[in-house]
Protein backbone atom coordinates (compact mmCIF):
# COMPACT_ATOMS: atom_id res chain seq x y z
CA UNK A 1 0.00 0.00 0.00
CA UNK A 2 1.35 3.39 -1.06
CA UNK A 3 1.83 6.26 1.62
CA UNK A 4 0.30 8.92 0.74
CA UNK A 5 0.83 11.40 3.80
CA UNK A 6 2.96 10.82 6.99
CA UNK A 7 2.08 12.86 9.95
CA UNK A 8 4.22 13.99 12.16
CA UNK A 9 3.71 11.61 15.04
CA UNK A 10 4.53 8.83 12.32
CA UNK A 11 8.16 9.79 12.65
CA UNK A 12 10.47 9.08 15.36
CA UNK A 13 12.33 11.57 17.74
CA UNK A 14 15.42 12.16 15.65
CA UNK A 15 14.48 10.46 12.50
CA UNK A 16 15.03 13.37 10.24
CA UNK A 17 18.57 13.50 10.34
CA UNK A 18 20.63 16.08 7.99
CA UNK A 19 21.20 13.47 5.34
CA UNK A 20 17.55 13.66 4.96
CA UNK A 21 17.51 17.22 4.62
CA UNK A 22 17.50 18.27 0.85
CA UNK A 23 20.27 20.93 -0.10
CA UNK A 24 19.21 24.37 0.55
CA UNK A 25 15.92 22.88 2.05
CA UNK A 26 16.21 24.82 4.89
CA UNK A 27 14.90 28.94 4.11
CA UNK A 28 15.29 31.55 6.78
CA UNK A 29 11.58 31.87 7.77
CA UNK A 30 12.28 28.25 8.92
CA UNK A 31 14.62 29.75 11.72
CA UNK A 32 12.91 30.92 14.89
CA UNK A 33 14.15 34.44 15.49
CA UNK A 34 16.94 34.00 18.13
CA UNK A 35 17.64 30.56 17.43
CA UNK A 36 20.95 30.91 16.10
CA UNK A 37 22.94 31.62 19.11
CA UNK A 38 26.58 32.32 19.21
CA UNK A 39 27.64 28.95 19.50
CA UNK A 40 26.30 27.98 16.03
CA UNK A 41 28.68 29.53 14.75
CA UNK A 42 31.82 28.49 13.38
CA UNK A 43 34.80 30.63 14.93
CA UNK A 44 36.41 32.34 12.27
CA UNK A 45 33.23 32.20 9.72
CA UNK A 46 32.08 35.84 10.06
CA UNK A 47 34.19 37.47 7.22
CA UNK A 48 34.31 41.08 5.80
CA UNK A 49 31.70 40.20 3.74
CA UNK A 50 29.00 39.32 5.77
CA UNK A 51 29.22 42.80 8.15
CA UNK A 52 27.00 45.84 5.95
CA UNK A 53 28.88 48.89 6.16
CA UNK A 54 29.10 51.05 8.96
CA UNK A 55 27.84 47.98 10.65
CA UNK A 56 30.53 48.18 13.23
CA UNK A 57 29.86 51.04 15.79
CA UNK A 58 32.00 52.70 18.51
CA UNK A 59 30.15 50.65 21.36
CA UNK A 60 31.84 47.37 19.36
CA UNK A 61 35.66 47.95 19.92
CA UNK A 62 36.49 47.50 23.30
CA UNK A 63 38.92 50.30 25.15
CA UNK A 64 42.30 49.73 23.84
CA UNK A 65 41.72 47.51 21.11
CA UNK A 66 42.37 50.09 18.09
CA UNK A 67 46.00 49.15 18.01
CA UNK A 68 49.05 51.34 16.11
CA UNK A 69 48.82 49.28 13.32
CA UNK A 70 44.79 49.81 12.86
CA UNK A 71 45.58 53.86 12.12
CA UNK A 72 46.39 54.50 8.92
CA UNK A 73 49.80 56.27 8.53
CA UNK A 74 50.03 59.77 7.98
CA UNK A 75 50.09 61.79 4.71
CA UNK A 76 50.76 65.13 3.82
CA UNK A 77 50.81 66.51 0.00
CA UNK A 78 50.12 69.48 -1.66
CA UNK A 79 48.30 69.37 -5.54
CA UNK A 80 47.01 72.43 -7.92
CA UNK A 81 43.35 71.54 -8.22
CA UNK A 82 40.72 73.29 -9.93
CA UNK A 83 37.61 74.32 -8.69
CA UNK A 84 34.15 74.77 -10.01
CA UNK A 85 31.81 77.23 -7.76
CA UNK A 86 28.84 74.94 -6.37
CA UNK A 87 30.90 71.73 -7.45
CA UNK A 88 32.12 69.00 -5.57
CA UNK A 89 34.25 67.94 -8.80
CA UNK A 90 37.86 68.79 -8.92
CA UNK A 91 40.45 67.90 -11.29
CA UNK A 92 44.08 68.19 -10.65
CA UNK A 93 47.12 66.56 -12.84
CA UNK A 94 47.39 63.21 -10.98
CA UNK A 95 44.99 61.76 -8.33
CA UNK A 96 47.27 58.50 -7.84
CA UNK A 97 48.53 59.61 -4.43
CA UNK A 98 44.92 60.75 -3.28
CA UNK A 99 43.03 58.29 -1.22
CA UNK A 100 39.33 58.59 -0.03
CA UNK A 101 38.40 60.42 3.21
CA UNK A 102 41.99 62.69 2.84
CA UNK A 103 41.17 65.85 4.26
CA UNK A 104 41.34 69.00 2.33
CA UNK A 105 42.94 72.12 3.23
CA UNK A 106 43.75 75.97 1.79
CA UNK A 107 47.33 75.28 1.50
CA UNK A 108 47.81 78.06 3.91
CA UNK A 109 46.83 75.82 6.55
CA UNK A 110 43.56 77.43 7.68
CA UNK A 111 40.42 75.65 7.85
CA UNK A 112 38.65 79.09 7.44
CA UNK A 113 38.37 80.54 4.17
CA UNK A 114 39.44 84.39 3.70
CA UNK A 115 39.97 85.67 -0.11
CA UNK A 116 43.65 86.55 0.56
CA UNK A 117 44.92 83.43 0.12
CA UNK A 118 42.18 82.25 -2.50
CA UNK A 119 41.26 80.66 0.80
CA UNK A 120 37.23 81.35 -0.65
CA UNK A 121 36.57 77.92 -1.81
CA UNK A 122 37.21 74.65 -0.08
CA UNK A 123 34.98 74.40 2.75
CA UNK A 124 35.86 73.97 6.38
CA UNK A 125 35.58 69.74 6.77
CA UNK A 126 35.84 69.04 3.72
CA UNK A 127 37.37 66.05 2.51
CA UNK A 128 37.39 63.23 -0.74
CA UNK A 129 34.53 61.45 -1.27
CA UNK A 130 35.21 59.51 -4.30
CA UNK A 131 37.93 59.61 -6.75
CA UNK A 132 36.48 59.54 -10.33
CA UNK A 133 39.56 58.51 -12.44
CA UNK A 134 43.45 59.59 -12.83
CA UNK A 135 42.20 63.31 -12.52
CA UNK A 136 39.57 63.89 -11.20
CA UNK A 137 37.43 63.45 -7.74
CA UNK A 138 34.55 64.68 -5.81
CA UNK A 139 34.80 66.66 -2.26
CA UNK A 140 32.36 65.79 0.14
CA UNK A 141 31.13 69.09 -0.05
CA UNK A 142 30.61 71.69 -2.92
CA UNK A 143 33.45 74.31 -3.67
CA UNK A 144 32.16 77.48 -2.29
CA UNK A 145 33.73 79.25 -5.32
CA UNK A 146 36.15 78.68 -8.27
CA UNK A 147 39.68 78.64 -8.92
CA UNK A 148 42.06 77.22 -11.27
CA UNK A 149 45.26 75.80 -9.91
CA UNK A 150 44.25 76.32 -6.29
CA UNK A 151 47.33 74.86 -3.96
CA UNK A 152 45.29 72.31 -2.59
CA UNK A 153 46.69 70.52 1.26
CA UNK A 154 45.59 66.96 1.47
CA UNK A 155 46.17 64.50 4.26
CA UNK A 156 45.32 61.87 6.13
CA UNK A 157 45.79 59.58 8.92
CA UNK A 158 45.84 61.40 12.20
CA UNK A 159 45.22 64.39 10.39
CA UNK A 160 44.80 68.40 11.75
CA UNK A 161 41.52 68.23 12.81
CA UNK A 162 41.77 64.96 14.77
CA UNK A 163 44.32 66.84 17.23
CA UNK A 164 42.42 69.17 19.51
CA UNK A 165 43.68 72.77 20.15
CA UNK A 166 46.80 73.44 22.50
CA UNK A 167 47.04 69.49 22.91
CA UNK A 168 50.25 69.10 21.57
CA UNK A 169 53.06 69.50 24.16
CA UNK A 170 56.86 70.57 24.23
CA UNK A 171 57.82 67.12 24.27
CA UNK A 172 55.50 65.83 21.06
CA UNK A 173 56.95 68.41 18.66
CA UNK A 174 59.70 67.57 16.56
CA UNK A 175 63.05 67.39 18.16
CA UNK A 176 64.53 70.31 16.32
CA UNK A 177 60.90 72.86 17.70
CA UNK A 178 61.83 71.39 21.18
CA UNK A 179 65.80 72.64 20.90
CA UNK A 180 66.83 74.97 23.64
CA UNK A 181 66.89 78.76 22.78
CA UNK A 182 68.79 81.53 24.85
CA UNK A 183 65.67 82.45 26.04
CA UNK A 184 63.61 83.25 29.19
CA UNK A 185 59.74 82.35 28.75
CA UNK A 186 56.81 81.88 31.06
CA UNK A 187 57.47 84.34 33.30
CA UNK A 188 55.93 83.41 36.50
CA UNK A 189 55.26 86.27 39.62
CA UNK A 190 57.46 85.38 42.80
CA UNK A 191 57.17 86.63 46.53
CA UNK A 192 54.68 89.91 45.09
CA UNK A 193 56.24 90.83 41.98
CA UNK A 194 53.88 92.53 39.58
CA UNK A 195 52.95 94.61 36.44
CA UNK A 196 55.51 97.03 38.60
CA UNK A 197 58.60 95.11 37.69
CA UNK A 198 60.38 94.63 34.48
CA UNK A 199 62.07 91.38 35.22
CA UNK A 200 63.44 89.76 31.55
CA UNK A 201 65.78 92.20 30.27
CA UNK A 202 68.40 91.91 27.25
CA UNK A 203 66.39 90.88 24.52
CA UNK A 204 64.89 87.88 26.75
CA UNK A 205 67.83 86.31 27.92
CA UNK A 206 68.13 87.82 31.36
CA UNK A 207 66.03 87.69 33.91
CA UNK A 208 66.81 89.88 37.09
CA UNK A 209 64.88 91.18 40.25
CA UNK A 210 67.21 93.39 42.56
CA UNK A 211 64.37 94.22 44.67
CA UNK A 212 65.52 94.12 48.27
CA UNK A 213 66.49 90.91 50.09
CA UNK A 214 64.07 88.01 49.79
CA UNK A 215 61.91 90.64 47.67
CA UNK A 216 59.79 90.74 44.43
CA UNK A 217 61.32 88.15 41.79
CA UNK A 218 60.60 85.95 38.71
CA UNK A 219 60.65 82.72 37.79
CA UNK A 220 60.98 81.84 34.03
CA UNK A 221 61.74 78.80 32.02
CA UNK A 222 64.52 78.17 29.27
CA UNK A 223 62.61 77.90 25.97
CA UNK A 224 63.19 74.16 25.10
CA UNK A 225 64.61 71.33 26.66
CA UNK A 226 68.47 69.64 26.34
CA UNK A 227 66.86 66.67 24.49
CA UNK A 228 68.63 63.26 25.38
CA UNK A 229 71.83 63.97 23.58
CA UNK A 230 74.63 66.31 23.73
CA UNK A 231 73.75 69.91 24.64
CA UNK A 232 75.46 73.52 26.01
CA UNK A 233 73.79 75.65 28.60
CA UNK A 234 76.16 79.35 29.43
CA UNK A 235 74.85 81.54 31.28
CA UNK A 236 76.06 84.16 33.69
CA UNK A 237 74.55 84.19 37.03
CA UNK A 238 74.31 87.77 39.19
CA UNK A 239 76.76 88.04 42.56
CA UNK A 240 74.42 89.57 45.49
CA UNK A 241 72.56 89.21 48.18
CA UNK A 242 70.21 86.34 47.35
CA UNK A 243 71.07 83.26 45.05
CA UNK A 244 71.56 83.16 41.28
CA UNK A 245 71.83 80.34 39.14
CA UNK A 246 69.87 77.71 37.53
CA UNK A 247 67.68 74.25 38.01
CA UNK A 248 68.42 71.56 36.23
CA UNK A 249 65.68 68.70 35.88
CA UNK A 250 64.61 65.59 34.33
CA UNK A 251 61.44 66.53 32.16
CA UNK A 252 59.92 62.85 33.06
CA UNK A 253 59.72 64.17 36.36
CA UNK A 254 56.84 65.96 35.80
CA UNK A 255 53.83 65.18 34.64
CA UNK A 256 52.73 68.38 32.14
CA UNK A 257 55.67 71.00 31.84
CA UNK A 258 52.78 73.17 30.06
CA UNK A 259 51.08 73.31 33.11
CA UNK A 260 51.02 76.72 34.22
CA UNK A 261 51.31 75.72 37.98
CA UNK A 262 54.11 72.99 37.30
CA UNK A 263 56.49 73.00 40.07
CA UNK A 264 58.78 75.79 39.75
CA UNK A 265 60.66 74.59 42.99
CA UNK A 266 63.76 72.86 43.02
CA UNK A 267 62.91 70.32 40.70
CA UNK A 268 63.21 67.70 43.56
CA UNK A 269 60.93 64.68 41.91
CA UNK A 270 60.94 61.39 43.80
CA UNK A 271 62.50 58.95 41.35
CA UNK A 272 63.99 61.90 39.10
CA UNK A 273 67.07 63.54 39.40
CA UNK A 274 68.01 67.06 39.19
CA UNK A 275 70.62 69.77 40.02
CA UNK A 276 70.73 73.33 41.51
CA UNK A 277 73.53 75.89 40.72
CA UNK A 278 73.76 78.26 43.48
CA UNK A 279 76.26 82.07 43.25
CA UNK A 280 75.84 84.51 45.98
CA UNK A 281 77.50 86.81 47.53
CA UNK A 282 76.25 87.17 51.04
CA UNK A 283 77.12 83.64 51.83
CA UNK A 284 80.00 84.02 48.79
CA UNK A 285 79.63 80.31 47.76
CA UNK A 286 79.70 78.99 44.40
CA UNK A 287 77.78 75.86 45.01
CA UNK A 288 76.32 72.56 42.88
CA UNK A 289 73.81 70.71 44.48
CA UNK A 290 72.41 67.28 43.59
CA UNK A 291 69.09 65.39 43.80
CA UNK A 292 69.24 61.58 43.36
CA UNK A 293 65.72 61.24 42.96
CA UNK A 294 65.21 60.83 46.55
CA UNK A 295 67.49 63.27 48.84
CA UNK A 296 69.44 67.11 48.06
CA UNK A 297 73.01 66.94 49.01
CA UNK A 298 75.95 69.12 48.26
CA UNK A 299 77.33 67.13 44.99
CA UNK A 300 80.37 70.13 44.21
CA UNK A 301 81.59 72.91 46.63
CA UNK A 302 83.29 74.85 43.94
CA UNK A 303 84.60 77.68 46.17
CA UNK A 304 83.91 81.26 46.69
CA UNK A 305 80.99 82.60 44.73
CA UNK A 306 81.48 84.01 41.16
CA UNK A 307 81.36 87.50 40.11
CA UNK A 308 80.40 88.02 36.70
CA UNK A 309 81.68 84.77 35.36
CA UNK A 310 80.38 82.46 32.80
CA UNK A 311 79.03 79.02 33.84
CA UNK A 312 78.23 76.30 32.22
CA UNK A 313 76.31 72.77 32.05
CA UNK A 314 76.90 70.55 29.23
CA UNK A 315 76.79 66.83 27.88
CA UNK A 316 78.98 64.85 25.88
CA UNK A 317 77.88 61.50 24.79
CA UNK A 318 75.92 60.37 28.24
CA UNK A 319 78.42 62.68 30.07
CA UNK A 320 77.24 65.54 32.19
CA UNK A 321 79.91 68.23 33.33
CA UNK A 322 79.69 71.61 35.10
CA UNK A 323 82.03 74.56 35.51
CA UNK A 324 81.73 77.33 37.15
CA UNK A 325 83.92 80.45 36.19
CA UNK A 326 87.31 79.59 36.21
CA UNK A 327 87.00 76.58 38.62
CA UNK A 328 87.44 73.51 36.79
CA UNK A 329 85.39 71.43 35.09
CA UNK A 330 82.96 68.59 37.09
CA UNK A 331 81.34 65.84 36.38
CA UNK A 332 77.96 65.88 37.33
CA UNK A 333 76.72 62.20 36.08
CA UNK A 334 79.97 59.51 34.68
CA UNK A 335 77.87 57.83 32.07
CA UNK A 336 74.28 57.41 30.95
CA UNK A 337 73.24 60.57 31.19
CA UNK A 338 70.31 60.55 28.49
CA UNK A 339 68.01 63.08 30.41
CA UNK A 340 66.00 65.53 28.92
CA UNK A 341 66.29 68.07 31.24
CA UNK A 342 64.10 71.17 31.84
CA UNK A 343 66.31 74.50 32.75
CA UNK A 344 64.43 77.68 35.07
CA UNK A 345 66.13 79.92 37.76
CA UNK A 346 66.49 80.63 41.12
CA UNK A 347 64.59 83.26 41.88
CA UNK A 348 65.90 84.78 45.23
CA UNK A 349 66.10 88.58 45.05
CA UNK A 350 68.38 90.05 44.69
CA UNK A 351 69.76 87.94 41.74
CA UNK A 352 70.29 87.49 37.88
CA UNK A 353 70.79 84.88 35.29
CA UNK A 354 71.84 85.80 31.83
CA UNK A 355 71.66 83.21 29.19
CA UNK A 356 74.83 83.17 26.90
CA UNK A 357 74.26 79.85 24.99
CA UNK A 358 71.52 77.60 24.75
CA UNK A 359 71.62 74.57 22.01
CA UNK A 360 71.23 71.09 21.92
CA UNK A 361 74.23 69.29 20.30
CA UNK A 362 72.75 67.51 17.06
CA UNK A 363 76.44 66.14 15.38
CA UNK A 364 77.57 65.96 19.23
CA UNK A 365 79.19 67.91 21.69
CA UNK A 366 82.87 68.13 22.68
CA UNK B 1 55.96 85.95 66.94
CA UNK B 2 56.32 82.95 65.87
CA UNK B 3 54.91 80.25 68.04
CA UNK B 4 54.37 76.87 65.98
CA UNK B 5 58.41 76.73 65.59
CA UNK B 6 57.57 77.29 61.55
CA UNK B 7 57.92 80.38 59.34
CA UNK B 8 55.57 78.94 56.91
CA UNK B 9 53.38 81.38 55.34
CA UNK B 10 55.69 84.47 57.07
CA UNK B 11 57.06 86.73 54.39
CA UNK B 12 60.57 85.78 53.30
CA UNK B 13 60.94 89.19 52.84
CA UNK B 14 60.08 89.96 56.72
CA UNK B 15 62.55 87.11 57.80
CA UNK B 16 65.63 88.37 56.00
CA UNK B 17 64.95 91.84 57.38
CA UNK B 18 64.69 90.08 61.31
CA UNK B 19 67.51 88.58 60.33
CA UNK B 20 69.55 91.36 59.50
CA UNK B 21 68.19 92.94 62.68
CA UNK B 22 69.72 90.54 64.61
CA UNK B 23 73.09 91.62 62.48
CA UNK B 24 73.08 88.27 59.82
CA UNK B 25 74.04 89.85 56.62
CA UNK B 26 73.82 86.60 55.08
CA UNK B 27 71.10 84.57 53.26
CA UNK B 28 67.92 83.07 54.54
CA UNK B 29 65.18 81.73 53.57
CA UNK B 30 62.14 79.76 54.42
CA UNK B 31 62.15 75.67 53.40
CA UNK B 32 59.01 74.00 52.40
CA UNK B 33 58.42 72.32 55.51
CA UNK B 34 58.52 76.05 57.12
CA UNK B 35 61.69 75.70 58.95
CA UNK B 36 64.74 78.23 58.07
CA UNK B 37 67.94 77.53 55.42
CA UNK B 38 70.64 78.76 56.44
CA UNK B 39 72.27 77.57 53.63
CA UNK B 40 74.84 75.32 55.93
CA UNK B 41 76.18 78.22 57.49
CA UNK B 42 77.45 78.16 61.28
CA UNK B 43 76.39 81.18 63.74
CA UNK B 44 73.40 82.02 62.38
CA UNK B 45 70.29 83.71 65.10
CA UNK B 46 68.42 81.11 66.34
CA UNK B 47 64.67 81.40 65.69
CA UNK B 48 64.18 82.71 69.05
CA UNK B 49 66.63 85.24 68.24
CA UNK B 50 64.32 86.04 64.98
CA UNK B 51 61.04 85.80 66.81
CA UNK B 52 62.24 88.32 69.03
CA UNK B 53 63.04 90.69 65.29
CA UNK B 54 59.90 89.96 63.48
CA UNK B 55 57.38 92.50 65.09
CA UNK B 56 60.37 94.83 64.14
CA UNK B 57 60.72 94.05 60.93
CA UNK B 58 57.25 93.65 59.80
CA UNK B 59 56.50 97.37 61.26
CA UNK B 60 59.85 98.34 59.02
CA UNK B 61 58.52 96.15 56.37
CA UNK B 62 54.96 97.48 56.25
CA UNK B 63 56.09 101.32 56.44
CA UNK B 64 58.26 100.85 53.37
CA UNK B 65 55.93 98.97 51.65
CA UNK B 66 53.38 101.73 52.10
CA UNK B 67 55.36 104.13 50.34
CA UNK B 68 55.77 102.28 47.29
CA UNK B 69 53.56 101.44 44.07
CA UNK B 70 55.23 98.11 43.82
CA UNK B 71 54.03 97.80 47.72
CA UNK B 72 58.03 95.58 48.23
CA UNK B 73 58.33 96.19 51.84
CA UNK B 74 62.06 94.30 51.35
CA UNK B 75 65.13 94.98 52.74
CA UNK B 76 67.74 97.14 50.58
CA UNK B 77 64.63 97.70 46.96
CA UNK B 78 66.39 100.28 45.01
CA UNK B 79 64.02 103.20 45.10
CA UNK B 80 61.13 103.09 42.29
CA UNK B 81 61.43 105.52 39.31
Amino acid sequence: MAIDTLGANALASNSVTTAKIANDAVTGAKIPADAVVAADIADGSITTAKLADDAVTGAKIGTGEVKTDNIENSTSLHLDCTFTNADATVTTASTSNLAVGMEMHHSHGSTTTDADHNGSIIRAGSRILSITNSTTFEMTQNAAGAGTDVLTHFTSGVTKSKIANSSVSLIKKADNDQALEPLWTRLVYNAGANYTHQLITTQGTKIEYANGNNGPSGIARVKGTTGHGDFIFMYKPGYSWGYSGIYLADVAGYVDLDNPAWMYGSGQNAGFQSWGFYNNSSNNIAHIYHWDGSANNLDHNMGTGTNGNTWRVWRVNGVLYAKAGGYSNVTLQASNSRQDFVIWNQSQSPGSCEILQASRMPAGGA
Amino acid sequence: MNTMGTYKGKSPAVVARAADLCGWKKNVSINMDGTLNWWGETGHPTDSEIDAKLSAAQDAHDIQASKREDGNGALGAPDEE
